[in-house]
């Protein structure tokens, strides 16, 4: 038997695949399609202090090989998902990880301070990447000091792993991961989704209500791994890969460019059993490589000596 | 409900750009309500993406049971389906969501239908002649006579026909609510035991809901809306809904078209 499990900063999950806040609901949503007890863990929708109402429709389009959503983080409020979700949720042998996010400092420190007052949760995401909401989210994730900021103050608010998700949007997304690493967090995830936007030629409307929207899928996937091939060589904490991810190859490509984890996230729409092959998949390819455990394949990208000095 | 792998035993255009897509599979135990759906995934690669949400029927042939589902080529992703050819393996998730609920001692149904709206509401007239309900108006408009679905199939039947065009090549020239507006002036309903029951484009289900509570008849729309994963997860359905508890400080909220519908209270939504 190969050993799948890994280390995502102070958080071992027994594989190395996470289902991705937003495209998993609160995780049970899924139950009836999956089982929850084969992820490595999963991470539940985006959580703020008060419920949020979200965005107007219509919310999502597709394009090609990806999809725009502009959801704008609608969920039901920290203290309905302690009380409604968390105990259901918890009956599974899964890592729960909850992705936080507010309009002010403030108001992730409550989020991050409340669940950790609670039992079940093994983890926090802080979201500083949602391009979807007019304050908060993506605000602190462009701004290295902000986001260092940040991420310091809700450090102090929770003994519970910290993962700080990074958005793609930033201009230079190693120099926010340093900043990030710098300020206590114990992982690092990334990609969110990109900006875009799509257009009804026949009617010259947007096709989505608040006219952009995140892109995700796999056309966003060879950036999403440029971005964490960088940034894995930028930080020394756990690095999460995430964007496009809809196989174990694809999985395997965020591993080896040197992410512990990844997440999966608009693929469970195309398949919601697809974290199960994907977890297969990455097991028989370390048995096909004679490999003994992940760890070994974690940024095992081999570049030809003549690569390295030529770009 | 859960992913089951299907096969395309046909997949032809019935009317313009109107397609009838046969599937065999496991669908001995698969009980869909009319009105409920299923995610149909088109092909195996990425283009289309996302799964695909369509109004199903059962139907019993002599090689087994099968799935009948009808669409009409409006995009990308159904341009490609319409490509499919027999034999192709399909996944598709199902049954989804929330169909149709006749209620008790309903003795007679209003049903109007848009378009391809038709589609789910077949399942339901079939399901109303089962529960020995007979009188059952429905109403029955689309682009053109070419684009009647069903439209022979429900002369056999014991139901009664009301057709408009928008061309006038069948029936009433204009719009289906035109007639159906009509039809409640002229004849007083006991409205106690009459249900309305309503598909199609989103104009029209308006139109027909403000008709209905006009005549304070009950009404229920199966509304239609983009859809990623279908099992009530992403958000990305989401549909305006008056909010009727006074303890919450919002107006209104989102409900999810594909699990808290796609059939709603025509009072429920906030048009
Ligand atoms: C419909 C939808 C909703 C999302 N909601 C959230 C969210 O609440 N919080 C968050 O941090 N990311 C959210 N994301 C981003 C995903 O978690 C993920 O980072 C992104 O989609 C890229 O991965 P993918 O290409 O595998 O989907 C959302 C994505 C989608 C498609
Ligand atoms: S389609 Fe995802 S919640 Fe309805």
């Amino acid at each position: 038997m190969v050993n799948l499990s890994t280390n995502t900063g102070g958080l071992t999950l027994k594989n190395p695949v996470i289902a991705a806040s937003g495209t998993f609901g609160y995780g049970l949503e899924y139950c009836q399609y999956m089982d929850l007890n084969r992820l490595g863990g999963l991470i539940v929708k985006g959580l703020s202090l008060n419920p949020h109402l979200g965005n107007p429709p219509p919310r999502i389009i597709e394009t090609t090989g990806g999809m725009l959503n502009s959801i704008g983080l609608q969920n039901i409020g920290v203290d309905a998902f302690i009380k409604e979700k968390l105990p259901l949720l918890r009956q599974y042998d899964v890592a729960i990880i909850v992705n936080i996010f507010g309009q002010t400092v403030e108001e992730y420190v409550k989020v991050a301070r409340r669940l950790s007052e609670v039992e079940g949760i093994n983890g926090v995401e802080i979201n500083i990447s949602c391009p979807n909401i007019k304050a908060g989210g993506i605000m602190f994730g462009k701004d290295p000091q902000q986001a260092g900021f940040l991420t310091k103050r809700v450090r102090e608010a929770t003994p519970l792993p910290l993962m700080v998700k990074l958005t793609p949007e930033a201009r230079n997304i190693s120099e926010v991961a340093q900043r990030v690493e710098d300020s206590g967090a114990d992982s690092i995830s990334l990609v969110n989704t990109f900006l875009g936007m799509a257009i009804d030629v026949e009617t010259s409307k947007p096709l989505l209500a608040t006219i952009t929207g995140g892109l995700s899928g796999p056309a966003i996937k060879p950036i999403a791994l440029r971005m964490v091939w960088e940034v894995a060589q930028a930080v020394s904490i756990p690095v999460v890969g995430s964007g496009g991810i809809a196989s174990a190859r694809d999985a395997l490509e965020f591993i080896i460019a040197g992410a512990q984890a990844v997440q999966v996230g608009t693929a469970n729409f195309i398949n919601p059993a697809i974290s199960v092959e994907i977890i297969e998949g990455i097991g028989k390819y370390l048995q096909d490589k004679k490999l003994k455990g992940i760890k070994q394949l974690v940024g095992s990208l081999k570049i030809p000596a003549h690569e390295k000095t030529s770009h | 409900m859960r992913n089951i792998h299907v096969k395309v035993v046909s997949n032809q255009e019935t009317a313009p750009l109107c397609f009838r897509m046969v599937l065999s599979g496991p669908f001995e135990n698969f009980y869909l309500q009319p009105g409920q759906f299923i995610m149909l995934r088109i092909g195996n690669g990425y283009d289309p993406l996302l799964r695909r949400p369509f109004a199903a029927y059962k139907v019993k042939t002599l090689k087994g049971i099968s799935l009948e589902i009808f669409y009409a080529v409006v995009g990308h992703g159904t341009r490609i389906m319409s490509r499919i050819r027999p034999d192709a393996e399909l996944e598709l998730l199902g049954p989804l969501g929330n169909g149709f609920r006749i209620p008790d001692r309903t003795t007679g149904a209003l049903i109007v239908a848009g378009g391809m709206g038709i589609v789910p509401l077949r399942a339901l007239i079939y399901k109303l002649l089962d529960t020995q309900i007979h009188s059952i108006h429905l109403f029955m408009g689309s682009k053109s006579a070419s684009h009647l679905l069903f439209h022979k199939e429900f002369q056999d039947n014991e139901i009664l026909l009301h057709v408009s065009t928008e061309d006038g090549s069948n029936g009433h020239h204009g719009l289906i609510t035109e007639l159906f507006s009509h039809f409640l002036e002229n004849h007083p309903l006991k409205k106690d035991n009459n249900v309305c029951f309503t598909c199609g484009p989103s104009s029209m289900l308006q139109t027909v809901a403000s008709i209905a509570s006009r005549y304070r008849l009950p009404c229920q729309v199966s509304l239609e809306s983009r859809m990623a994963c279908g099992i009530g997860a992403c958000l990305g359905c989401a549909v305006k809904l008056r909010n009727h508890s006074c303890s919450s400080s919002s107006p209104e909220n989102y409900g999810r078209v594909c699990i808290d519908g796609p059939v709603f209270d025509a009072r429920e939504v906030e048009w």
